[in-house]
């Protein structure tokens, strides 16, 4: 069996030279806890890894020009405590704080979430529901920003080509009194693979109560998780302290139905959509600009009795 | 809502005169004992099986049927061969011919079918063996494997009990599907007859394939020196039964097959039966090399062995009083593609119910067939939590439609102690599961919380009980329970136990220590023990059917008392005094009237070696005289998410009839471990099928236990009245503790939302189901009449 | 490539595969086998190391990460052949029986101590809810690393 190369750039002049060499069969490694598992499961030896650990930088979480920028090498556990993100991107501390393990969120990277693709992947959803876009550079060091839908080929999976990696994720700090909460579905309450999962961004009218406008994402349902703002829109008008608008429960479950009909998750998934809603409204109502570890997250997923 | 809590002072004050009483009483029995290796363990420097390393060692790797019932009409394994470090491809083809029952511990065992080949020419489950690849190392035995290319020709596949046990269904074997069937009739209708006053409940429940899970995955290590001596480095629970089963399916004569336990990283019966010894034996023997297998986490899930699944309809005649007139079951299980101990197993479910409840009439028609899935085997309670399940489920009903509390119907029904079980003739012994009934339920403060409403918002809260019964050994009609073992004591007075110990985890190593420390009083840590070795241990069954503490330790008791009166014996010759007037304590033998000097117990072993030629040790064979009833009452409190399907478990109580605790840390790890396992089986854990009869594959991605975060918190209470056989009157605990657990939960989850859920687990998804059709009261009730 | 690392307290240098995984290196190449193997795709946590620090399960991690980085494992708990304070509660409470799932316990434990010194029951639970374990229950776990806890707090409170 051929050995396998492996390149670790530390800038990213070495990451475009790196990017350059990748073949069909080179992979890049962030976290590892996709690829590494993957390779082994497949006994696939790649010619060329690319291990983006060793890069200088692209660990940020920053907050410039009205954008908050969120380097591909941030793991979950940064993401998840981060002073910046409590403000402005609270669904997506909490969708890192629902990733995994304590052992996953420690190397499990935003890039990878994204670059993994899967329909499930809790990063993402709250990334979409931000609207935020990704920064991709390739081997000839030509760099680009494109919406994350982008990244998702139409039949599931990743559209990013081999020789391009993804460097940056970034999403407007939009207006003043914006919320932002994610929920999501497994089997157990923590350490679960999402069975459903969406983030909900709302911005607030000048009394800090009354949802002006409001973006949903959901996962699982569809090849990659993906925006519908028409059922969000039920939500408009509403007191972020009254009860979840009906409108909004049905809509989540039109939309299940609208997805994967006959499939045979179907049926619970319709049902259990309206858990979601409530989830998410809840926090909304709660917290939504609160530090994701003062949160009093949702009754079902609250750990008791300790 | 304010948090429902176990009332400490009941639990605690009734829990801890328990322990007072008995702490008072010994010296090392009912306090806490790390397991034996525990320190090594902790320091990360045992050897488990899957930590061996032997010199010139090679790695194995299985091909397995992907398919559920199919021929391997070609099997090219060109390229494989051709891979740099691959040793050798086996198949069937150049396999020997033999059959075995993996079950098997001796020759001319009943109950065994010599079903199962080395090598599957005809899969008969995705999962069978086909090929095994060796190599120099594990990665290039798999690459190897993965270039393999078989061409199957589809068989039928047969994935149901009720499609095996069709008409015209294809057959699994050539003798055809229903593998073993049986019928018991005992007891009489208790009261004025059968159909009078008596109100008929008849119920169905399902429970489903489950995965041991033990952390380490399945193992052997084998190799086949030029003298021609086998050896097999085994994480087994019977050395002996895997030397049988590897000799008589080789060839081999048995003195020539060294079977050897080593560490464990768990097994809950999934390393009972034997699985990977022949195969890895035989590669050892082909490639005259050290060989070890080592499955991946889903090879273990389809390929190794699965708690089965089962079907039982239960029908019952209660008085209005809800005194039980007469119970009638009717099991079918899936025994899967090869017999193993399913004939054994649905056997034992038919003898539990009556050690529990006295019941009038008692019919159990019982039937296992063969169906191409994973093969289902031994796993702890060994049917009991099945039987239990079906039975506790069904009691809940009948307390509904009798309007009497669960507990209250229960208590009109229990055994009590010294009662005849009808099935087995004999006594069930110092059974106290009534009180375990009533202190459970005052510890857990039921009768206030079965009379609160579960609530009408998304979450639902309700409690739930159930009783469960096991036993203590295997002695039965055709079963004579014994066991060998040999104490030595040594020229410093520390002791060397040889008994064939096929320690699980569970610490029997460290009870057989206590047991025979308190006996001799001495410390147990002047006690050796070693795990079981083929060559040098006496012969012992091997470590199941909850027989560890009740014959193992009843055994050890037996043999340090013998070795007491030896070593008195010896002192007095040595003191001149006679041995009425001696006793042993803490290490010495002293003379009743104390004007003698003591001696203590090396200076007797070395003196009486020296003086007189005499040695202090002890080999003897113990013979178990009776079995009774082991039982576990368990409380669960559940919260439900209506709207998810998913559920809480939010408090516990288990609460055990132990007879005496010998290490009570242990024993309540048991108990809590049991939950654990529990509560999966009651709501996540399933091996499940696709259509085409392949399990689920992800590992534990896809198969869920439950994790640190959804544990409640458990309480144990143990109700010890000692008596019995067993040692200071302990019985066993690791299996009973696990056979109510899914019931209870089952029954919170059912009070809890008015469902009559019967088919386990209770995923979200069924949950949802059900609480739609009682949304929809058209269709409920259209259901319901059809059922009736 | 040639991998140097800090293992244990010790520098190693060894050739390893860019495609390794560290858990193969530590048990294969070093002959470290207190780390197990329960499942190969980062569920069970049975391989649980400390990478800089930080828990992780060296059946997901490359081994190259490593690289002039500070490995332990559980084979490095202990000073001078005494186990330290996590494990001899372990060994005390219970919370060890097959021991299967010990090592990573240990190493999901140590990293939580470090980072939080007085968790909550709740706390402890999540940190390591990674890490399954099939024969106790969690309980006698959580006792152990809690009673760890107590005890080092109450001995820096009075330092
Ligand atoms: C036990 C377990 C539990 C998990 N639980 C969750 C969960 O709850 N929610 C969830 O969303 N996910 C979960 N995951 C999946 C995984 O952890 C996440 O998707 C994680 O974010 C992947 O990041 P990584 O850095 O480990 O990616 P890697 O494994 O390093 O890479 C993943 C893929 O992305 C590519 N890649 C990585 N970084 C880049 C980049 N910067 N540019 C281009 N390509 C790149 C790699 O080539 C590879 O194809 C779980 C995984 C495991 C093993
Ligand atoms: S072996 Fe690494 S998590 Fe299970
Ligand atoms: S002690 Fe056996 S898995 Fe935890």
């Amino acid at each position: 069996m051929a050995q396998t190369e492996w390149l670790a750039p530390r800038d990213p002049d070495e990451l475009v030279a790196a990017l350059r060499r990748m073949t069909g069969a080179s992979r890049i490694v962030a976290g590892g806890s996709d690829l590494m598992l993957g390779l082994h499961a497949s006994g696939f030896h790649p010619d060329l890894l690319i291990d983006l650990s060793r890069l200088d930088g692209f660990a940020h979480v920053r907050h410039v020009d009205g954008r908050v920028r969120v380097g591909a090498l941030s793991t979950c556990a940064q993401l998840q405590d981060d002073s910046v993100l409590a403000t402005h991107g609270h669904g997506l501390a909490q969708a890192a704080a629902r990733v995994g393990s304590a052992q996953i969120r420690n190397v499990a990277t935003l890039g990878g979430n994204v670059a993994n693709a899967s329909p499930c992947a809790d990063l993402v959803t709250a990334l979409v529901a931000l609207d935020a876009s990704a920064t991709v550079i390739d081997g000839l060091g030509r760099t680009r920003e494109r919406p994350i839908a982008d990244l998702f080929a139409p039949g599931g999976g990743s559209a990013l080509p081999p020789g391009e990696a993804i460097v940056e994720c970034s999403f407007a700090q939009g207006h003043a009194d914006r919320r932002s909460a994610f929920a999501k579905l497994g089997v157990r309450s923590s350490v679960a693979v999402s069975r459903l999962n969406a983030a909900l961004v709302v911005d607030l009218d000048r009394d800090g109560a009354t949802v002006r406008s409001a973006r949903l994402a959901v996962g699982s349902i569809a090849s990659a998780a993906f925006r519908a703002d028409a059922v969000a829109a039920a939500l408009i008008g509403a007191r972020i302290d009254a009860a979840c608008p009906e409108g909004f429960t049905h809509g989540c479950m039109r939309l299940v139905d609208e997805r994967i009909p006959g499939r045979p998750s179907w049926a619970y998934k319709r049902l259990a959509v309206r858990g979601l809603a409530e989830d998410l409204w809840g926090v909304i109502g709660a917290s939504g600009t609160r530090p994701v570890g003062k949160d009093p997250a949702p009754r079902s997923n609250r750990p008791q009795g300790w | 809502m304010a948090r429902l809590r176990v009332d400490q002072t009941v639990l605690g004050s009734a829990y801890f005169e328990d322990y007072h009483r008995s702490v008072s009483r010994y010296k090392y029995v009912g306090r806490n004992h790390p397991v034996s290796d525990a320190v090594g363990k902790a320091g990360g420097d045992l050897v488990f099986g899957s930590d061996l390393q032997l010199p010139g060692m090679v790695h194995a790797a299985l091909l397995l049927s992907p398919h559920a019932h199919a021929r391997a009409l070609r099997i090219d394994s060109t390229r494989a061969r051709e891979i740099p470090g691959v040793l050798g491809v086996y198949t069937h083809e150049d396999a020997p011919p033999g059959r075995y029952c993996r079950y098997r511990i001796l020759p001319g065992q009943s109950g065994c079918v010599d079903d199962e080949p080395l090598f599957a020419s005809t899969a008969r489950f995705a999962g069978d063996r086909i090929a095994a690849v060796v190599a120099t190392t594990a990665a290039i035995a798999r690459a190897a494997v993965r270039s393999i290319a078989v061409e199957y020709a589809a068989l039928p596949s047969v994935l149901t009990i009720d499609a095996a046990l069709a008409a015209d269904a294809p057959r699994v074997h050539p003798d055809g599907n229903l593998l073993h069937e049986f019928a018991i009739d005992v007891g009489t209708v208790d009261g004025h007859g059968e159909s009078g006053e008596t109100v008929e409940i008849d119920t169905t429940v399902t429970t489903q394939m489950l995965h041991h899970a033990a952390l380490e995955p399945h193992l052997c290590v084998a190799d086949y020196d030029s003298s021609g001596q086998l050896t097999i480095w085994s994480p087994c629970q019977s050395v002996y039964g895997a030397r049988t089963v590897v000799a008589d399916l080789l060839g081999l004569p048995y003195h020539r097959v060294r079977v050897i336990k080593v560490p464990m990283g768990g097994s809950f019966g999934g390393k009972q039966e034997f699985i990977l010894e022949p195969v890895t034996a035989y590669l050892a023997m082909r490639t005259r090399r050290p060989v070890s297998l080592i499955l991946d986490r889903d090879e273990c899930i389809r390929a190794t062995t699965v708690r089965p699944t089962q079907r039982s309809r239960v029908r019952s005649r209660f008085h209005p009083d809800g005194r039980w007139a007469s119970l009638e079951v009717d099991t079918v299980l899936a025994a899967g593609a090869y017999a193993g101990s399913s004939p054994d197993y649905t056997e034992a479910m038919a003898h539990k119910l009556t050690r529990l409840y006295r019941v009038g009439r008692y019919r159990h028609h019982g039937r296992v067939a063969y169906t191409t899935t994973p093969v289902a085997g031994g796993m702890r309670g060994w049917g009991a939590p099945e039987i239990a399940t079906c039975a506790e489920i069904h009691l809940d009903r009948a307390a509904r439609r009798l309007t009497l509390d669960p507990v209250e119907l229960r208590l009109r029904n229990l055994v009590d102690p010294g009662d005849i079980d009808p099935t087995s003739g004999r006594s069930v012994g110092e059974a106290w599961v009534r009180e375990c009934l009533t202190r459970g339920a005052a510890a857990f403060d039921w009768a206030r919380r079965v009379a609160l409403e579960p609530g009408q918002g998304r979450w639902r809260r309700a409690v739930g009980v159930a009783c469960g019964a096991h036993k203590n050994g295997m002695l039965s009609e055709a079963f004579p329970e014994s066991t060998t073992m040999s104490l030595k004591m040594n020229e410093d007075g520390t002791l060397d136990l040889n008994a064939a110990l096929h320690e699980v985890g569970a610490g029997s190593a460290v009870t057989l220590q206590t047991i025979i420390a308190e006996a001799l009083d001495v410390s147990p840590d002047r006690i050796s023990t070693r795990e079981a070795d083929s060559k040098v241990s006496p012969f012992d069954f091997g470590c199941f059917g909850s027989r560890m503490t009740y014959v193992g330790g009843a055994s050890a008791l037996a043999l340090a008392a013998t070795l007491r009166a030896r070593l008195i014996e010896a002192a007095a010759s040595l003191l001149g005094l006679p041995s009425e007037r001696l006793r042993a304590v803490d290490g010495h033998v002293r003379p009743i009237d104390a004007d003698t000097p003591a001696l203590d117990y090396g200076a007797i072993v070395q003196r009486a070696r020296l003086r007189d030629g005499v040695e202090i040790s002890v080999t003897q064979t113990y013979r178990g005289t009776s079995n009774p009833g082991a039982y576990s009452v368990q409380f669960a409190e559940v919260e439900v998410d209506t709207l998810t399907g998913l559920v809480r478990v939010s408090d516990y109580l288990s609460v055990v009839d132990i007879g005496r605790a010998i290490n009570r840390q242990m024993v309540e790890g048991q108990c809590r471990g049991a939950v654990q396992a529990g509560i999966g089986s009651a709501l996540c854990e399933e091996v499940a099928l696709d259509e085409a009869g392949r399990p689920q594959s992800g590992g534990f991605k896809n198969y869920h236990l439950v994790n640190a975060v959804d544990m409640p918190r458990v309480e144990v209470l143990l109700v010890e009245h000692g008596g019995d056989d067993g040692p200071y009157g302990a019985k066993s605990v690791g299996e009973i503790a696990f056979v109510p657990t899914a019931a209870a939960i089952v029954n919170a989850v059912n009070r809890a939302l008015g469902t009559e859920l019967a088919r386990l687990p209770l995923t979200p998804e069924r949950i949802l189901a059900a609480l739609e059709s009682l949304a929809a009261p058209d269709v409920a009730i259209g259901a319901r009449n059809a059922c009736a | 490539m040639r991998l140097n690392a800090t293992v244990n307290g010790d520098p190693v240098s060894i050739e390893v595969a860019a495609d390794a995984r560290l858990l193969d290196v530590l048990r294969e190449t070093l002959g470290l086998h207190g780390a197990k193997e329960g499942c190969a795709a980062g569920e069970c946590g049975a391989c649980t190391v400390l990478l800089d620090g930080l828990a992780v399960n060296a059946c997901l991690v490359p081994a190259t990460r490593a690289q002039n980085r500070d490995v332990r494992t559980v084979e490095g708990l202990a000073r001078n052949g005494v186990l330290d304070a996590l494990q001899r509660q372990f060994v005390a409470s219970g919370a060890i029986q097959c021991g299967y799932c010990t090592p990573g316990m240990l190493m999901s434990a140590t990293a939580l101590l470090a980072r939080v010194p007085r968790p909550t029951r709740a706390e402890i639970a999540a940190a390591i809810a990674g890490n399954l374990c099939r024969c106790t229950g969690y309980a006698a776990i959580i006792d152990a690393i809690e009673t760890v806890a107590t005890h080092q707090s109450a001995s820096h409170g009075a330092d």
